[in-house]
């Protein structure tokens, strides 16, 4: 146990036990068998939108996590979870609006509905704000070392990533508000935005991509 | 055939060599500049404002800074020397060196300042776009800006990042386009030169339009040689993610006869390998054997012996601890002349987060003691500075040199500091090794560090602004 625990301790990747662990909350919620979300009329259970922003979006921003944990004299793992609750609390309040804007949806039949979130999605994907705010969710500022100071710094940096990534991601949220708990769909999304974060180059359009 | 890579600052004066280079440049700077052997599109792989797979791939701030620069030197010589075999020129052409190491190699050759050729033709290799005063040779390029001690000293080709080492040859990364903290070969000489000669050489995007940059490039690779046979414990990464990396994008670049070449870093190992097919006149040792600091030694023999538990996991999966000990409250402004700031720093009893299984925690052991310079932005990508560790008030940084630990150089800043550019305004990264000037710091003591950073220039436009200054202990 001392030896895993050592190897963890020093791994970037360790902050992936968090959407690792909303995966499973999503995959064992009986919310999201098909026959319940075939059938059910229900709004999400805000414990299944925490745990699909946690699980989609908190990959994301490892690297800020890293970056936090790393310049912190002391408190770094603590300022590590303070951005990423007021990360997640920005796509919280996001996925509000959107979850308002997915029952304009409702009255369209479900294909018609997914294919025109699709579709904006695509189209979004190609302007240049997209672009702009992808670029923006990789900053990582100066931060002070310790106490209040670093704690400030890290819930403002949640904040700021937030909106970006808001800004960046909200079409491709929509489609997963609206495919309706289809926890095949919404890992597919999520392998493509990692990809576009991770994915070498920073091209963020098909166009460039493709080029 | 091996080409031989020759010394360009001991050639004579409109060698051949040099002669066939500007030619072959005028070659491709007749193509279409959608060719990708013309000389734009040579230039714009290295930095552009389009990203696909072949452009804007150039690697800084990661271990992958010397093997992508290599692949992509070694397909650009190979252009050059089709276009020079192609207008009659010799096929055994190969592309020269910068050598800075002797005073008067530091100047820009007259080549590269005189506006014809010999023939009466146009120059390619003048470039009006370098430093103000460029014309005379001289731009500045400093003794100090080039010393090779730390980067040839530097006992680990990869670093950990992060605030830890950097390495000779970078931290790990995937692929990656920078800028972040570079290797000590990046950081130091790189971008010194990069920084003096300015101009497009400042620029990421830019950089390949002045012939010089492909110059200065070839001595940073033959560096790479240098380094691996100055010392045996000196080696490439071992690991599988290195040798045939990156994993999330290939590095392409398209040869002499328009085949695109897919390359990996082991491909580029051996500089005799059919693709690269070169060697470099001179790979001689300029620090004459100089040993390897104690403290590097005892980390490096550290790493060597790194505890495997009963489950076989080497101690922190081979990964370094990093450790902050201090950091600046705020911001420090670059002003012209010198700037001081200071940190107090702390070093606690035992690393903080692991306490429980910390191996030897609390024990005297090998360490880093490493300067962090983070969140450097500015405008002016041709500013250098030199940095100093525990200057006195009254000290002369132009003799008081024991105190010189690097020299930060912009190269690069003015893309690095713009918030909706690929690079989030993160600006730039630097970090030196000062475990020399840390040596009294004692448990649980607290203490100042003073750093001071002397601008190698008067007058400027604008300042640059370090985001923070932090001090890092790093052990194995």
């Amino acid at each position: 146990v001392t030896e895993i625990a050592r190897l963890v301790a020093r791994d970037p990747a360790r902050w992936l036990i968090l959407p690792a662990a909303a995966w499973a909350v999503l995959l064992f919620l009986p919310h999201w068998t098909p026959q319940h979300a075939a059938h059910s009329d229900e709004g999400a259970h805000p414990l299944e939108i925490i745990a699909m922003i946690v699980a989609m979006m908190l990959p994301l921003v490892i690297g800020q996590m890293n970056h936090l944990s790393w310049r912190a004299r002391s408190g770094g793992v603590r300022a590590a979870l303070c951005f990423s609750v007021t990360y997640c609390l920005v796509w919280l309040a996001a996925c509000a609006i959107l979850g308002a804007i997915a029952t304009l949806t409702e009255s369209l039949p479900a294909p018609v509905a997914v294919l025109c979130a699709l579709g904006l999605g695509l189209a979004w994907q190609e302007t240049a704000f997209k672009q702009a705010a992808v670029r923006r969710c990789h900053y990582l500022p100066p931060v002070r070392a310790d106490g209040l100071g670093l704690l400030a710094d890290s819930c403002a940096l949640g904040l700021r990533i937030g909106r970006w990534c808001v800004a960046g991601c909200w079409p491709w949220m929509l489609l997963c508000i609206v495919v309706r708990h289809n926890l095949a769909a919404m890992f597919v999304l999520s392998c493509a935005l990692w990809f576009e974060c991770y994915g070498a180059g920073r091209p963020i359009t098909l166009s460039e991509r493709l080029a | 055939v091996v080409h031989t890579r020759r010394n360009l600052s001991a050639l004579p004066a409109w060698d051949p060599i040099i002669v066939w280079y500007a030619k072959g440049i005028a070659e491709m700077q007749s193509r279409d500049p959608d060719d990708p052997r013309s000389w734009d599109w040579q230039a714009a792989v290295h930095g552009s404002d389009t990203t696909t797979q072949f452009l804007n791939q150039c690697q800084h701030g990661s271990w992958y800074f010397a093997p992508w620069h290599r692949g992509y030197l070694a397909a650009f010589e190979a252009i050059v020397r089709n276009a020079i075999t192609g207008l009659g020129g010799p096929a055994s052409w190969a592309l020269p060196y910068w050598d800075m190491s002797k005073p008067a190699w530091r100047l820009i050759r007259s080549e590269f300042r005189a506006q014809k050729l010999p023939d009466g033709s146009d120059n390619p290799l003048y470039v009006p776009q370098r430093r103000p005063g460029w014309k005379t040779g001289d731009v500045g390029i400093a003794a100090w800006g080039v010393a090779l001690d730390s980067i040839l000293l530097e006992p680990f080709f990869a670093g950990s990042g992060g605030g830890g080492s950097t390495g000779f040859g970078g931290p790990v990364t995937g692929f990656f386009h920078g800028p972040g903290a570079g290797g000590a070969l990046e950081a130091g000489i790189h971008n010194y030169v990069h920084s003096r000669v300015s101009g497009f050489m400042g620029d990421f995007n830019t950089a390949g339009l002045d012939p010089l940059f492909w110059l200065h490039h070839c001595n940073i690779d033959r560096l790479w040689e240098v380094w691996r046979k100055r010392d045996p414990a000196h080696k490439d990464p071992a690991q599988t993610s290195w040798k045939s990396g990156p994993t999330t994008k290939k590095f392409k670049v398209y040869g002499a006869t328009g085949a695109v070449w897919t390359f990996t870093p082991q491909q580029l190992v051996d500089t005799k390998a059919p693709q690269l097919d070169y060697v470099y006149e001179d790979v001689s040792d300029p620090l004459a054997g100089a040993a390897m600091p104690p403290h590097l030694t005892g980390f490096l023999a550290a790493r060597a012996r790194a505890p495997r538990g009963r489950l076989g996991i080497t101690a922190g999966g081979g990964r370094p601890m990093l450790q902050v000990l201090g950091a600046s409250a705020r911001k420090v402004r670059l002003t012209a002349g010198r700037k001081s700031a200071s940190i107090s720093v702390k070093r606690p009893k035992r690393p903080a987060g692991m306490k429980s299984f910390a191996a030897g925690a609390g024990k005297k052991g090998p360490e880093r003691i490493l300067l962090n310079l983070e969140n450097i932005t500015g405008v002016d990508p041709g500013q250098t500075y030199r940095v100093f560790v525990n200057l006195p008030d009254d000290g002369d940084p132009d003799t008081d040199e024991h105190h010189l630990v690097g020299t930060v150089s912009l190269f690069g800043v003015n893309t690095a500091s713009d918030p909706d550019g690929e690079h989030a305004g993160n600006g730039l990264s630097y970090v030196f090794d000062i475990t020399p000037f840390a040596a009294d710091l004692k448990d649980d003591e607290a203490k100042d560090i003073k750093v001071d950073f002397v601008a190698d220039d008067g007058e400027r436009d604008d300042d640059a602004t370090v985001g923070r200054i932090s001090i890092v202990r790093e052990t194995p």
